[in-house]
């Protein structure tokens, strides 16, 4: 499985994902023109990682500063899939960053915890 | 020179002064598509930059007038096709030989957007389209089982709703409204006005800030 490098846009986060090292990272905003055809192709294959693996170690980061309701609906999405896989016996962490003054990110952050239970979901401040 | 213009730059002035006496500092009606969307956004938040606006009152401002025109350019009734175009234009990119679908856009929707500060300092934004008659009951009844909720009790239903809501892709979602309420923190209002045709009702959603 290959390494996956998005460049950011003004509408699309920068969107990154290494398998062999376990690291995802979705870093930016994310009000896309066409969700689907934004994170079909790359999210395609986080969900084949997500599918094959066993007792392994990933870190998920999130540092989104903005994103909308159908960008919304793949974090969910996303979210749900690696619960699953961790509910396999695989130990995943995501990590949900926001800036300290950023209340709508942290409420975000904290109504997508209340979704997770195997994988762990950190908080982070910055 | 002659002073008899055609043009009447009274009238349009009237239009503007129509505008400015609503508080309204951004407006548009017409057709629109997602590069609309971007460009009035980005001056939006350039504009909320230079006066600047609160933070969190701009980022809900902006996130409301993202998930208001997105709405408007699916759901809006009233629209424009492609082959629609071709037909009415002479020259078009298929009598010129090219495969429409490389220089044809997708269908273009109509829609009205205002945002703008009333005298008391509420600002608004407010977006309005056609709909179906047929959708009216639907739509009210989602909004009507949403309104006097709080941002709390919003971003709980929101989470709900994206886990039980069919992929994206299909028109299912009601999460973008759902997010127009919580980002307005519960202080937003709608109206319906049936339209003379008997087919069609004028929906407007409008948030305050």
């Amino acid at each position: 499985m290959e390494k996956i490098d998005i460049a950011a846009t003004a509408r699309t986060p920068h969107l990154g994902f290494d398998p062999a090292a376990g690291v995802f990272l979705l870093e930016g905003e994310s009000y896309p023109e066409d969700t689907k055809k934004f994170y079909d192709a790359p999210l395609s294959n986080v969900y084949s990682f997500l599918d094959l693996k066993l007792d392994s170690k990933a870190v998920f980061a999130f540092k989104l500063k903005y994103f909308n309701s159908s960008s919304a609906k793949v974090l969910m999405d996303l979210f749900l899939a690696i619960e699953e896989s961790a509910s396999r016996g695989n130990h995943f962490t995501i990590e949900w960053h926001y800036a300290s003054d950023d209340d709508n990110m942290q409420e975000l952050g904290e109504e997508f915890a209340e979704e997770l239970d195997k994988a762990q979901f950190a908080m982070v401040v910055f | 020179m002659s002073t008899a213009h055609k043009l009447k730059g009274a009238s349009i002035l009237e239009l503007r002064q129509k505008l400015q006496s609503r508080g309204i500092v951004f407006s548009y009606c017409g057709y629109l598509n997602e590069s609309i969307l971007s460009g009035i956004g980005h001056a939006l938040q350039s504009k909320m930059a230079i006066d600047q606006t609160d933070q969190k009152i701009s980022r809900g401002i902006f996130s409301t007038f993202v998930e208001q025109v997105q709405n408007v350019i699916r759901y809006s009734a009233e629209t424009i096709r492609p082959e629609e175009r071709a037909q009415s234009e002479t020259g078009s990119s298929r009598a010129d030989g090219r495969p429409t679908n490389e220089t044809v856009e997708g269908e273009l929707p109509y829609g009205l957007i205002t945002i703008g500060e009333t005298p008391d300092g509420t600002r608004f934004v407010t977006c309005a389209n056609l709909i179906q008659n047929d959708h009216v009951e639907r739509i009210s009844a989602s909004l009507e089982s949403i309104r006097g909720l709080n941002r709390k009790e919003l971003t709980t239903l929101m989470r709900e709703q994206l886990k039980a809501s069919p992929p994206e892709g299909s028109k299912g979602a009601g999460v973008g409204l759902i997010s127009i309420a919580r980002e307005a923190n519960g202080n937003w209002d709608y109206d319906m006005v049936p339209m003379p045709d008997g087919e069609f009702t004028f929906f407007c959603l409008e948030a305050y800030f």
